[in-house]
């Protein structure tokens, strides 16, 4: 249709054609609506117009009408003189008045009309003032009506109102006319419109027609085309894009799909580089080696960049130069070898600028690019710097087939930039690679080299010292070989002194021996005969023991309570007396066991346990006893056990026991100075293997000749001895009996003046006939002899199963009575019974806690009884303590008995044996008094006591503890030493003046102490904990020691054994004395103070020689009237100046020198007695202090 | 007969001679290790035989005194063991802090060394001054040595490290002056030190104590003999006292294992405690 | 002549010992009539870890001596450093800190001598390699007790001197490569 539209509308923009296009249409449109709205207008003017013309025509009848119906109204009124006329005709006045109004209105712009209106108006004005009002008024009065009558008939009002009339007609004629007019123009207009609207469609149908295909061709088919352009676009064809010149929207779709077409392929081409370079990016992870990342690096950039060949140089730091690494497609093998300096040549050049550089025509010389159908030279050369992070790292050098394109180049950028870095890394990686092989490989050599050098070490070390010990050896042995050369003339001679001295030895010794043995024989006859006298003697004397032992059982016990003075009641001298008592009871006791165990062997009544016994232990606790004995008699103890003797002996542990102790009792009664050895060596008793245990000392002897009868009994060598030594005489026999019971011989040689040796030969196993009892007569018990018993009678039985009592099986009335007092005096509920049925029948019916069960009873024996109590069901657990006079512990114990005490008993031993009973049931919990007057330190200590299972008592001060101690007894006092109201001396004092028992005491104290406030308290202390960070723990170790009432370990050993009954005669002698006790050791100090102080011996205490210096200083004067020293004790091993000084200093004093001063010293060498002596002691006293011993030193000294 | 058993002859009347003549008793010493020390006596004074040795020992006058000086333990250093130094630092002296007075006895001190590292750790502890330290060996010429606290330098180096390691909070060169190869030991470390002649074997009990030191002695005890040194040990010993031996010696099997609890597993130290009956 | 049964070995090393010593540990038979009593000159402090290395991979348990500790059959006891280790009557080992011999504690020298007044002809005494002259002396105590000496090679040893030391001074009666020594012993204490 329309070939080819105007270039202007071409380039229209689409929305400009598109506009055109539609503006044709619209102005069609518009001129078209205006058209018909010119028409409508006019057709509504013309209505208008009629309308208003009908309005014109309508008023104008509406005045006609107003006009008549006034003139018609004064007629009426005037006719009727009625009133209601003239309603209607002032209504119609106004109306008239308003339709004219109106009626102006509408005709102002039709001059004629308006003229001929303003001709009604002035008519009918004229009207209304002459005729209607004259009228009206004529006629409203009735005289005047016919004035008025005549006025109307006159008619000269009706030819006004005619007038009007004619007017309105004309008006509404003319106006008809208009109105004619107007409907004449409007069918005007309808035809005009009509054909105007037809016109208007065929124009618009026309118009849009060539508008949609002028669209087409000018939009739809570029669109169309470009349309089609895209997937050829997309696939990344470069196709040229029609219309671009148009400047509308296909102009710029145009544009946009070329630009679409050329950022694709811009898209195409950096995909295609970023593809490649991750490709070469991705094959060069695999690269290891600089080498082979150059070649892959090339393999695959020259193909993408369709480069002929390629060469890669590598930089190098160290030689700062470019080095060749890599190639690809190269001809020949020349190139290879060149190396570029920074700067030299293309290669070096483009590695100091850092960029591309290109070669467009290659210059001849170059390399062909060669095939194998033929050479050609390459197009262009590219010199490309590969750099990282600044610096440069190789250079590629690659020839191109073509110039190198855009996307080529920005290809060789992009590889650039990553390969350097990736190569940068490689290198790094390869290079730490090789640094790690490195130091794995120095590491691996450094520890080898370490490994000798240790080994080396060791060996120099070795080495040196080995040159520096020879240096001073080799300088030492030329001194000692000129000195020994003399010394080898001289020891040669020597040598030959002492051989020919030692054979004399020998010969000498065997001639004592056979002396001896010849005096061994005739001595064993003798004894045999002398055996049988003494067995009947043995006999009576068994019997009559018993006898003596039960009163004097009583006696014992009382007089003990008597001594303990429990209640107070008895002044020193009646507590010396009872003490005395009790102890003189005692030696009659030992003398009456005696007598029993001598009657008992020779009765052969003694029975023997034969169990296996370690012959070294027996002899350790030998040693062990008599120590302290040797040491008080400064006798040197020794103990040697012949290498080879027996280890064990099958024989009577405590028959062995008492053999040896009554030896070694006798050895130390009669020797007063050298020593005394007990020795055990192998020896052959009756054909079998035995042992010989010998006792050797150093004492008085025995003259030979009296040597036979030592044995016998009630012999000693001589009368004075025993008056001088004491001692029953008895021992020796008791030894030889029991020995033969053993299976075994005495043997004794001694010496007058020289000392003795007593050798106890036993065999190591038992003779089958040893120990057999000899069928002597059962002695009957005590019983039988019985004095005339008392019987008590048994008390009030309390009702069955009332408190659990303690039962007391005695038939001794004074001795069941005795029991029970102690017991009672515990608290204890107590029921006695005087004989074995009764027993029996009480314990059936009494809840019992505990038995004391005689043996001797009148009806049955007490075995009988305690095996019934076992065997019956509910006194089976009652624990049974069995006293008996006989010594059967072993049968007790093996009928369940829990204890076995044999009579005569000790006060301690029955309150030993109420307490194995269980005395009360549980054993008594303990009592603990805390006195601390600081609150916070109080707690402390109650918070560290708290897992000790005791009942606690609280007090601040010593006034407030002192009454407590009064109250109840306490098992043990933490004190604090610093105390508000009272020092802690005065309170030790003030405790023993009360009486009341001061329980064991621990010093818990806040600040340091002083070593003289540490000597002062330790006296009523057993130790003393200083606050601290541990002294809690230690406070609550000390705490449970003494309330478990262990004996203390000091006690027993360093220090004196406390006060021994014993000899003690002359004890009074030295009351009133004053002694010094100089010893560091505090244990020592206190023991010692506590045995001499209840002698009646005034003691000082000094903890150091100079303390001792000042205490004799301060007394010699007699200052403050305190009493001079008589005696001084001096410990030897002192902090600062030992003993030996202080004695020296002491003597060197003019007023001391006749002080006696014994030393005391746990030094037990040869030399040391001496040494004392030489200080200037005047006797020598070992550690540990045995009392009997010291008593006997003070009073030769005192 | 072999020589070597000819030598157990000789070294057996030896014995007999050193006992009966000066009283010393060597009878409860380990054989294997008397015997080697009594051979190198007699090597040092270059005696033909062993008898020589008998005969000198009981004419010479004097001699005893090098004899036990070199049958006593010579080889000694201070700090030996640091680790178990520093447990007696750590472990021990917060304990001794808690009596008034402090006992301490070194017994067999050899040359004193191990005195003055007792006296240092005391100092550094701030305990000295209410401690009394009682150096004894049965050696009246290692005492006389012990009291001079002079030492070859060659072996302060060895010493010095022994310290620190075992938690020496000063230097030990704050403790003695150098001079010509020879070190001398602080003056004030001696004050509160007793040098005395005491024999384990034959003395008893001299004093109550809270620590007791004795290290490397009791190797060479018979077994008798290191039970009764054990039980004088025990006797001393005030309840929860300390007693340290040498590492490589301990308390099983011997007559005093159940009055001592040992301080840490592996460690010499012990602590004695008195067991309800 | 009673046949001559062995009741007990006792070995000295020294540099290179540690590798001698687990080769001839590892080839020896467990049930062997006769304590192993070792000698290593090494100047580390721990025992216990010297006492690991030579256990590992040895046939018999290595254990450090202690003062007064029986040695039984079939067991190998080594010094510990520091300390001399003799044996004594019983037999059992006894420790001691005397003087050094041969500049070294502990010292073979003073194992052997002690060993053979304990054990006399029932003695073997073996020499590894080493670099001085420690356990010459020793060997020719065991052999004057008529005890067996074994040494190795000292072309083969690692450290010449010892083994050539105890060649010169006391001889030998097999000088024996380390693979040979384990199965001499389990010829000679092996029932």
């Amino acid at each position: 249709m329309i070939r080819s539209a105007p270039r202007w509308f071409e380039s229209l923009a689409v929305r400009g054609k598109l506009g055109a296009v539609f503006a044709v249409q619209l102005a069609l449109l518009t001129s078209g609506s205006v058209a018909v709205l010119v028409a409508l207008d006019r057709m509504s003017e013309a209505r208008r117009w009629t309308e208003h013309t009908h309005r014109v025509i309508e008023q104008i009848g509406s005045i006609q009408a107003q006009a008549i119906e006034q003139q018609s109204s004064v007629r009426g009124y005037v006719i009727t003189a009625q009133e209601r006329f003239l309603e209607p005709y002032r209504t119609a006045v106004v109306e008239f008045e308003n339709t004219s109004v109106r009626l102006r209105r509408l005709i102002e712009d039709n001059p004629d009309q308006l003229e001929r209106f303003a001709r009604i108006t002035s008519l009918m004005s004229e009207w209304q003032t002459d005729a209607a009002t004259q009228n009206i008024a004529h006629a409203s009065r009735p005289e005047t009506r016919s004035q008025a009558v005549e006025s109307v008939a006159s008619g000269a009002g009706k030819r006004r109102i005619d007038a009007v009339r004619k007017l309105c007609d004309e008006m509404t004629r003319v106006e008809r006319a208009l109105l004619l007019e107007r409907a004449a123009a409007v069918s005007r207009i309808e035809r005009v419109l009509l054909g105007l609207t037809v016109g208007l469609l065929v124009l618009g149908w026309i118009t849009g027609l060539y508008a949609v295909a002028l669209i087409n061709r000018v939009l739809g088919e570029p669109l169309a085309r470009l349309a089609e352009l895209v997937p050829r676009l997309i696939t990344g064809e470069a196709v040229d894009v029609p219309h671009l010149g148009r400047r509308d929207e296909v102009g710029t779709l145009a544009a946009a799909f070329e630009q679409l077409r050329d950022t694709s392929a811009e898209q195409r081409r950096t995909d295609w580089v970023r593809e490649q370079s991750a490709a070469i990016v991705g094959a060069l992870q695999h690269a290891d080696s600089d080498g082979s990342f150059g070649m892959t690096l090339l393999s695959r950039l020259c193909p993408a960049l369709e480069a002929g060949y390629g060469l890669a140089y590598r930089w190098n730091d160290e030689a700062a130069q470019l080095e060749w690494c890599a190639a690809y497609g190269l001809p020949d093998e020349a190139a290879r070898r060149r190396r570029f300096r920074l700067g030299e040549g293309l290669v070096g050049q483009s590695m100091v600028e850092r960029r591309l550089i290109q070669v467009a025509p290659v210059p001849d010389g170059y390399l062909q690019i060669v095939s194998g159908l033929g050479a050609a030279r390459p197009a262009a050369v590219l010199f490309a710097p590969l750099t990282a992070r600044g610096e440069t790292v190789a250079v590629l050098e690659i020839g191109l087939l073509r110039e190198a394109s855009a996307s080529h180049r920005e290809l060789l950028e992009q590889v650039l930039v990553t390969t350097g870095l990736a190569w940068q890394s490689l290198s790094r990686s390869v290079r730490t690679r090789e640094l790690l092989e490195q130091s794995r490989a120095m590491t691996e050599e450094l520890r080898s080299r370490q490994e000798t050098l240790r080994a080396t070490g060791e060996e120099l070390r070795a080495a040196n010292e080995a040159l520096r010990s020879r240096g001073e050896q080799l300088e030492e042995q030329g001194r000692r070989l000129r000195v020994s050369e003399e010394e080898l003339r001289a020891q040669a001679e020597e040598l030959r002194i002492t051989n020919s001295a030692l054979e004399e030895k020998t010969v000498a010794l065997h001639q004592r021996q056979d002396e001896l043995e010849a005096a061994r024989s005739d001595l064993e006859r003798k004894a045999s005969d002398l055996e049988q006298a003494s067995r009947y003697k043995s006999e009576f004397l068994a019997n009559m023991s018993h006898e003596l032992r039960t009163p004097l059982n009583s006696m014992l016990i009382l007089s003990k309570m008597l001594a303990d003075n429990t209640e107070g009641n008895l002044d020193a001298e009646q507590v010396e007396s009872a003490r005395i008592m009790h102890d003189s009871g005692r030696s009659l006791l030992n003398l009456i066991n005696d007598i029993l165990d001598l009657s008992k062997v020779e009765a052969g009544k003694m029975a023997v346990v034969i169990e296996p016994v370690k012959v070294t232990d027996c002899l350790q606790s030998m040693v062990q006893r008599f120590r302290p004995l040797a040491g008080d008699r400064g006798l040197k103890f020794l103990m040697h056990v012949e290498p080879g003797t027996p280890e064990i002996l099958h024989t009577d542990g405590a028959r062995l026991v008492q053999i040896l102790s009554n030896l070694l009792s006798n050895a130390f009664k009669f020797t007063h100075t050298g020593e005394i050895e007990l020795s055990a060596f192998p020896a052959r008793v009756a054909g079998a293997a035995g042992v010989a245990l010998s006792v050797r000392d150093t004492g008085i002897g025995i003259p030979t000749a009296q040597l036979e009868r030592v044995f016998q009994a009630f012999e000693q060598a001589d009368s004075s001895t025993s008056r001088r030594y004491g001692g029953t005489g008895l021992g020796l026999s008791i030894v030889s009996g029991m020995t033969a019971l053993l299976g075994g011989e005495v043997k004794a040689r001694s010496e007058q003046g020289k000392g003795s040796t007593f050798t106890v030969h036993l065999p190591v196993e038992p003779p089958a006939g040893a120990g057999s009892l000899v069928p002597g007569t059962p002695v009957r018990e005590a019983g039988s002899f019985a004095a005339p018993a008392v019987v008590l009678r048994p008390e009030a039985l309390s009702p069955p199963g009332g408190a659990p009592a303690l039962l007391i099986v005695e038939d001794d009335a004074i001795f069941a009575r005795v029991l029970g007092d102690i017991a009672a005096r515990r608290g204890l509920e107590v029921v006695v019974a005087g004989s074995g049925s009764e027993a029996l029948r009480i314990a059936r019916q009494r809840r019992l806690f505990g038995v004391l069960l005689d043996i001797g009873l009148p009806d049955i024996s007490g075995w009988d009884v305690l095996e019934q109590l076992k065997a019956d069901p509910h006194t089976r657990d009652v624990p049974v303590h069995v006293i008996s006079g006989d010594e059967e512990s072993e049968r007790g114990r093996a009928l369940g008995a829990v204890g076995f005490l044999q009579k005569p008993v000790e006060r301690e031993a029955v309150l030993e044996a109420l307490e194995r009973v269980g005395a009360g049931g549980a054993p008594r919990r303990r009592r603990l008094l805390v006195l601390v007057s600081d609150p916070e330190s109080r707690a402390g200590i109650l918070a560290a006591l708290e897992s000790e299972d005791a009942e606690i008592v609280e007090s601040e001060s010593a006034a407030q503890a002192l009454a407590r101690l009064e109250e109840s007894g306490f098992d043990g006092l933490v004190m604090d030493p610093d105390l508000p109201d009272m020092s802690d001396l005065d309170f030790f004092a003030r405790v023993s003046e009360t009486g009341a028992r001061l329980p064991p005491v621990v010093i818990h104290s806040r600040r340091d102490l002083s070593a003289e406030e540490a000597l002062r308290l330790r006296e009523h202390a057993g130790s003393i904990v200083i606050q601290g960070a541990r002294s809690s723990e230690r406070l609550l170790d000390e705490v449970h020691l003494f309330l478990h009432a262990l004996e203390k370990p000091a006690a027993g050993s360093g220090a004196a054994a406390p006060a021994q009954a014993g000899a003690q005669a002359g004890a009074g002698a030295l009351a009133g004395k004053t002694v010094l006790v100089v010893d560091d050791d505090m244990r020592n100090v206190f023991a010692l103070s506590k045995a001499l102080r209840s002698r009646g011996i005034n003691v000082v205490m000094a903890q150091d020689g100079h303390k001792a210096l000042a205490q004799l200083e301060a007394r010699a004067e007699g200052e403050n009237g305190s009493p001079p020293i008589d005696l001084v004790m001096m410990d030897v091993m002192m902090p600062g100046m030992d003993g030996y000084e202080t004695i020296r200093r002491i003597r060197a004093v003019e007023q001391w020198r006749r002080l006696p001063i014994i030393a005391v010293t746990a030094k037990a060498m040869k030399g040391d007695r001496e040494k004392c002596l030489e200080a200037g002691a005047n006797d020598y006293c070992p550690k540990p202090i045995d009392m009997e011993q010291l008593i006997s030193l003070l009073q030769v000294w005192a | 007969m072999h020589p070597s058993d000819l030598q157990d002859v000789e070294i057996t009347l030896f014995r007999e001679a050193l006992r009966m003549r000066h009283g010393y008793d060597f009878s409860g010493y380990a054989p294997a290790s008397f015997k080697r020390r009594v051979l190198a006596l007699q090597a040092a004074v270059g005696a033909g035989s062993l008898t020589q040795l008998i005969e000198r020992l009981l004419h010479e006058e004097g001699f005893v005194r090098e004899v036990i000086a070199r049958l006593s333990v010579p080889v000694s250093e201070m700090f030996r063991d640091p680790r178990v130094f520093g447990l007696l630092r750590s472990e021990v002296m917060p304990v001794l802090a808690t009596w008034p007075v402090i006992n301490v006895w070194q017994a067999g001190c050899a040359h004193g060394e191990e005195v003055y590292s007792l006296a240092i750790v005391l100092r550094e502890c701030g305990l000295y001054d209410r401690a009394h330290i009682f150096a004894t060996d049965f050696s009246d010429e290692a005492l006389t040595r012990a009291e001079e606290g002079i030492y070859p330098l060659h072996d302060a180096r060895t010493y010095s490290d022994n310290y620190l390691k075992a938690g020496g909070t000063g230097s030990l060169s704050d403790w003695f002056i150098a001079r010509y190869q020879r070190i001398k030991l602080d003056e004030s470390l001696r004050r509160r030190v007793t040098f005395a002649n005491h024999n384990l074997v034959s003395d008893g009990v001299f004093g109550e104590m809270q620590l007791i030191v004795c290290r490397n002695v009791l190797i060479y005890f018979g077994d008798e003999l290191q039970d009764r040194a054990l039980r004088l040990f025990r006797d001393s010993l005030v309840h929860g006292g300390f007693l340290c031996l040498g590492s490589k010696e301990s308390l099983a099997y011997t007559a005093v294992d159940q009055d001592f609890e040992r301080l840490a597993p592996g460690s010499p130290i012990y602590r004695r405690v008195i067991r309800a009956p | 002549m009673r046949r001559r049964r062995y009741e007990a070995v006792v070995i000295a090393a020294s540099t290179g010992g540690i590798e001698a010593l687990r080769a001839v540990l590892r080839a020896v038979d467990p049930r062997i009539a006769a304590p192993v009593v070792i000698v290593q000159h090494t100047a580390s402090e721990n025992a216990q870890a010297l006492c690991d290395v030579l256990a590992a991979g040895s046939a018999i348990p290595v254990v450090e001596a202690e003062s007064r500790q029986p040695l039984v059959n079939g067991c190998a006891y080594l010094a510990p450093p520091g300390y001399h280790l003799l044996v004594e009557p019983g037999p059992r080992a006894a420790l001691s800190m005397d003087e050094k011999v041969c500049h070294v504690r502990p010292s073979a020298d003073v194992l052997f001598t002690s060993a053979a007044d304990v054990w006399r002809g029932g003695l073997i005494g073996i020499v590894l390699t080493g670099a001085n002259e420690d356990g010459a002396a020793g060997m020719a105590a065991i052999r004057s007790r008529r005890g067996l000496a074994v040494v190795q090679k000292p072309e083969e040893a690692e450290m010449r001197e010892m083994p050539e030391a105890t060649l010169r001074r006391a001889g030998a009666d097999h000088v024996l490569s380390l693979q040979e020594i384990g199965p001499l012993l389990n010829r000679l204490l092996c029932r």
